[in-house]
Parts: structure tokens; sequence; C-alpha cells
């Protein structure tokens, strides 16, 4: 208990980035996180399933 | 980062609904109306009508942005065209 | 408030609509490119067809389907937002 005076909580992840959408979208931030999590989630699905590699190889741009 | 991507999201808005010319690295060169601009990679979508009702879309990526010239403004007609394209579903059911 | 603080605050909050409205319009294209065969026009002239699948949030990578390489087809792939100068694809 008295742990908690002296250090501050840790600061999650996910409120830290809604702050960041609030400075960036203000009223319209949750939505947009709801929209961009949605696209997230089907990105990550796919590569978590289909294991997808970088193409080319190498990047074009060094 | 080129001076497109370091333009503010009222810059760029004031590309969306225009027909524009885009001129971007490696001599590549695209024409159509601004659907909007990603204010996180300041990519542009463009849209351009073609003959069978189909639409074309072509996105230039921010980075590979040269320059964008205007060529037209779009009339009210072309705006609700131009708004109708990417609408969500449920909106799309109402519409005519 | 002052009314240059205002005038301030009520230019913030045009900034921030804005760009909502910017951002909303392209991540709804986004999802109307999802499995649409989709050309893309990388560095260096390459030119690549494939089906697009995803794109991560932080514009990183293309996830793409059946990618027609010069040496074959991938059956999936990343492409590096880095090495895509543009990409088009057809709504009807």
């Amino acid at each position: 208990r008295m742990g908690r005076s002296v250090q501050p909580p840790a600061e999650r992840p996910g409120e830290r980035r809604m702050a960041e959408m609030k400075k960036l979208y203000g009223a319209e931030a949750a939505k947009i996180q709801a929209m961009e999590a949605a696209m997230q989630l089907i990105f990550d699905r796919n590569c978590d399933k289909k294991q997808p590699k970088y193409w080319p190889i190498i990047p074009l741009k060094l | 980062m080129n001076d497109w991507q370091r333009k503010s999201p009222l810059d760029w808005e004031t590309y969306v609904n225009k027909m524009v010319k885009v001129a971007a690295i490696e001599k590549h060169e695209y024409e159509g109306w601004v659907l909007t601009v990603d204010p996180v990679s300041a990519s542009i979508v463009l849209a351009t009508f073609l003959e069978n009702e189909e639409v074309s879309i072509s996105v230039v990526l921010g980075h590979a942005v040269q320059e964008v010239e205007i060529l037209k403004e779009g009339d009210d007609e072309m705006k609700q065209r131009l708004s109708c394209i990417f609408a969500p579903e449920e909106s799309k059911a109402y519409s005519p | 408030a002052s009314p240059r603080f205002q005038a301030l605050l009520g230019g913030q909050m045009t900034a921030q609509a804005v760009r909502a409205n910017l951002r909303q319009r392209y991540l709804r294209g986004l999802g109307a490119a999802r499995g649409r065969p989709t050309r893309f026009y990388l560095r260096a002239g390459v030119q690549v067809d494939a089906v697009f699948g995803a794109a991560d949030v932080d514009a990183v990578a293309f996830q793409v389907d059946a990618l027609r390489t010069p040496l074959g087809v991938q059956a999936a792939a990343l492409l590096r937002y880095t090495d895509v100068l543009a990409y088009t694809f057809l709504l009807e």
C-alpha cells in the first residue's frame, strides 16, 4: 500500500495511445481508434495465418 | 520528409474534391479527383471515373509525392459523387 | 477565456475535425481495397499485381495475396511502404 504513494501506477499503453488520439482527432478519437483497431486486427490475423514474407527480400530503397 | 508530408491537415484539405495532377518520384504522374489525404502517411487517394460506371482508385504514397497541381475545382454534383465512393454500406442502402 | 485563447482553441478543434475526416475517409478507402486485384508501382520501375489484403495502421507494410513476381506467384507477401510509390484498383 505504501508503495502506491511513492511509485506512480504503471502507465497503460492503451491510455497513452488514447491520449495521443484525443490530441490528434479530438471528439472523433474513439471512432478513429475503433476503425484503426479493426484494420490492424485484419492485418495481424492475416500475418499470423499466412506468414507472409517481405517482397522483395531486400528493400528497393536502401 | 518531403514538403508534401510536412503540410498540415488544413493544407491537405484544400485539395479534397479537386482534380489534380500528382508528380511523384521516378517520373510517375497521376491524375484524378482527390478523395482524401491520409494525415498519417500523407498518401493521396485519387478517383477517376471510367466509361462503364467503374471507378479507378489510385493511391500515391506520401513519401513519393513531389508536386500536386490543381487542375479543376469540383462542383456540388462532383462533390456528392465523390463522397459516395467510400461511403459506409448502411448509408449506401438509403441513397437512390 | 480571452477571445484570443478561444480563437486558438477553435482553430485546434477545426484542425482535429479536419484531420479526423481525412483519416476516416482514408481508412474507408483501405477497407474498399480489400480483396481487390491491385497493381503496385514500386521503386526502380518495378510493377507487380496482387490481391490487396490489408495495411497496418502505422503505414509500414501492405499485406497482399497472390503476388505475381517475375519468379512466380507468392501466395502471401508483405510490400514495404518505402518500396511502393503508388497502387491502383478498380471499384465497380
